[in-house]
């Protein structure tokens, strides 16, 4: 360690490595840990008017967490984000796990880069645009509703935007990058002598997938998993457009909160939604054997 | 029925190039058959067509009389072991063995006992429960041999599968793989660039060369009396001259060489006129005595070169001479060392003498790559 900082020094000299030092303490300090902890200070705090911060009314108090917890329309919001968020989770790595192995093993063949182009050139649109686009798309009248019409599967136009179906489609969208390039990546360390040699043994395509293609991908199908989840159930612009007044997700509720001017409550939903996920994504890897560890790689 | 293969008339297209041109080959059951070329003769193209990965653009392949064509390699009774092993890595030896029987339903009792059973059969019992990067090279080697037999292949194809271990492994591993075959009976395809693998382990070698079979003999044969140009230069080490036909009678030639006439025997029956090479193995070749002189050929049989020393390396088992003579051609002499070799000097002038039934004159043609240099 001692060794390293020298080498530091050598080359930076003291004044850079203290610019350099000083610059990432700054950041970690001011903008990482002292609004966090502003955040769950004011959390355990009670929503005063200005004049009487400090006084005699101003004590911690878990009255924030309470009402988040035991109102039942509350309740009924932080599950419907989480298990929304879960099946965004999955319909994007049910759509992301086909498109990753196309690309991680379609070897040098042309349209496999121009597959990756397609999947990357949207993502250059702002996110809010793209949600917008997905608005049309899915609306009422949109070209979504004329083709489900024109081909006869539904009898009259699916309120997409009305429920939360619209969200998801549009959380799906917003977020598969993230599940794509873990998988991905994992997918292509794949030596692909082990597909052939399963083929070989007499393994059917599924097995291969079942038996060689998943357990190898395991840490990138996790660490795609907990990204996705995560950003799905952190997500305010996508549920705020696609959503409509009757689909609510948690991220609304804390905006509505800090636009009430009640940054108690609203920091406490944002700290029981942090927790929430945490425990949530923990179980899941407890439950699929996934370790730290393999995340990391 | 015998499962016997047959390639007939096997070709194999990629775009405009053929990387394998009509080759037609028939491997009766239980034969150690080894393919033996350079890199990109085509050899793992064949390897691979008949284990299904690939489909031939023309011809058949056989097995038992049976066209294989539209089976896909998980439906083939061939194995194949690759040239990185591919065990699987997440899995025990045991379930990496067994992996064949468990694709095909096979219940834990019984997978557990064939992996048992083929443990044993690679001097590797109690093995079962070991993590595949817990074993050493030749473990993780023999452990993909018992995968692959696991699933009791007719055929069993093998990818230069010694080609990753150090050359004592690899001799060691060359004599229990062909200890293995002849314990099993199953039929071994051996792919290999190394011509010591091939010809010390193979029943019969094909040697092939730019997509297509040069030779196709026992291992004494592809040595003894190459063919073509081409195996006479891949296989093991040769001397060579080039020169054009001037005579031939009773099986032997007389070729005109920069050096003079050279004698040698002539059994591809070349004619007066055409353009022949001249091989002959640096242990066929000695140095001549007192009383031989340097007439060419017609010296009681013998060929007869004047050379200067340039090198004696010994190597304990033989100690090669290496010699150059007035035309800057160089000529190899391997004698085997029986203790009284003699000491030479760099600078010396000594002769190097070949009978001509130890000769061997071939038509003109390609040569391999390493063979290049020789002229």
């Amino acid at each position: 360690m001692f060794a390293g900082l020298r080498e530091a020094v050598r080359r930076f000299g003291y004044g850079g490595l203290t610019f350099i030092l000083g610059g990432c303490a700054f950041w970690a300090l001011f903008l990482i840990v002292l609004p966090n902890l502003m955040m769950v200070d004011q959390a355990f705090r009670p929503f005063l008017p200005r004049s009487e911060w400090g006084g005699p009314k101003d004590v911690y108090t878990i009255a924030n967490f309470t009402l988040a917890l035991v109102d039942p329309f509350n309740q009924l919001i932080f599950l419907k984000t989480i298990w929304a968020s879960v099946l965004v989770t999955v319909v994007a790595l049910a759509n992301a796990y086909p498109i990753s192995f196309i690309l991680a093993r379609g070897g040098q063949s042309g349209w496999v880069g121009i597959l990756m182009i397609g999947l990357l050139i949207p993502f250059w649109v702002n996110e809010i645009l793209r949600s917008f686009a997905w608005l049309l798309l899915l609306a009422r009248l949109g070209p979504i509703n004329d083709l489900l019409l024109l081909l006869g599967i539904v009898d009259e136009p699916y309120p997409f935007l009305r429920q939360d179906m619209g969200v998801i489609i549009g959380l799906v969208y917003a977020y598969i990058l993230f599940m794509i390039f873990p998988l991905y990546s994992a997918m292509e360390s794949l030596d692909p002598n082990q597909i052939d040699a399963a083929r070989d043994l007499g393994a059917p395509w599924w097995r291969i997938h079942w038996d060689i293609v998943i357990p190898h991908s395991k840490p990138g199908i996790a660490s795609g998993c907990i990204v996705t989840f995560m950003l799905a159930a952190g997500s305010f612009a996508v549920p705020q457009i696609l959503g409509g007044t009757r689909s609510m997700w948690v991220t609304q509720l804390i905006y509505n909160q800090f636009d009430a001017i009640n940054w108690n409550q609203g920091a406490a939903y944002g700290l029981v939604l942090v927790a929430l996920c945490l425990v949530f994504v923990l179980a899941m890897m407890a439950v699929f054997r996934v370790s730290l560890k393999d995340i990391a790689k | 029925m015998k499962n016997d293969l047959e390639l007939d008339r096997v070709v194999k297209r990629f775009g405009d190039f053929t990387a394998v041109h009509g080759v037609s080959v028939s491997i009766p059951q239980g034969e150690f058959f080894s393919f033996l070329g350079p890199s990109g003769c085509g050899k793992t193209t064949i390897l691979r067509m008949i284990s299904g990965f690939i489909d031939p653009s023309e011809g058949e392949i056989r097995l038992a009389g049976r066209n294989l064509a539209g089976i896909g390699p998980n439906k083939r009774p061939t194995a194949l072991i690759f040239q990185n092993l591919a065990l699987f890595p997440l899995m025990s030896v045991a379930d990496n063995i067994s992996y064949g029987l468990r694709v095909r339903g096979a219940s834990r009792e019984e997978r557990r006992r064939k992996a048992d059973e083929m443990l044993e059969l690679v001097a590797l019992e109690g093995y079962a429960d070991k993590r595949i990067d817990e074993l050493s090279g030749g473990q993780k080697q023999r452990i993909a041999i018992a995968r692959a037999l696991a699933v009791e292949p007719a055929v069993l194809l093998l990818d230069e599968p010694l080609s990753a271990l150090d050359l004592k492994l690899r001799q060691h591993m060359r004599a229990e793989l062909r200890a293995l075959q002849r314990r099993t009976g199953v039929t071994f395809i051996y792919i290999t660039h190394d011509q010591g693998e091939a010809l010390a382990m193979s029943d019969r070698v094909a040697v092939m060369s730019q997509g297509r079979i040069e030779q196709m003999a026992n291992s004494t044969d592809i040595y003894n009396n190459p063919e073509t140009a081409f195996v006479a230069s891949f296989v093991g080490e040769n001397n060579m001259f080039s020169g054009k036909v001037r005579m031939t009678a009773d099986g032997f030639g007389v070729i005109d060489t920069p050096l003079g006439t050279m004698r040698a025997s002539n059994p591809r029956g070349l004619t007066v006129g055409a353009d022949a090479l001249l091989f002959v193995r640096p242990e066929r070749v000695r140095l001549a005595g007192a009383g031989e002189t340097t007439a060419h050929g017609d010296n009681g049989g013998r060929n007869v070169i004047e050379s200067e020393v340039i090198d004696e390396v010994f190597e304990g088992l033989a100690v090669n001479i290496f010699m150059k003579n007035p035309k800057g051609r160089p000529i190899a002499i391997s004698v085997t060392n029986d203790g009284a070799v003699p000491v030479l000097h760099p600078g010396e002038r000594q002769r190097a003498s070949f009978a001509a039934e130890h000769a061997i004159l071939l038509p003109a043609g390609r040569l391999a790559e390493r063979g290049s240099e020789k002229t």
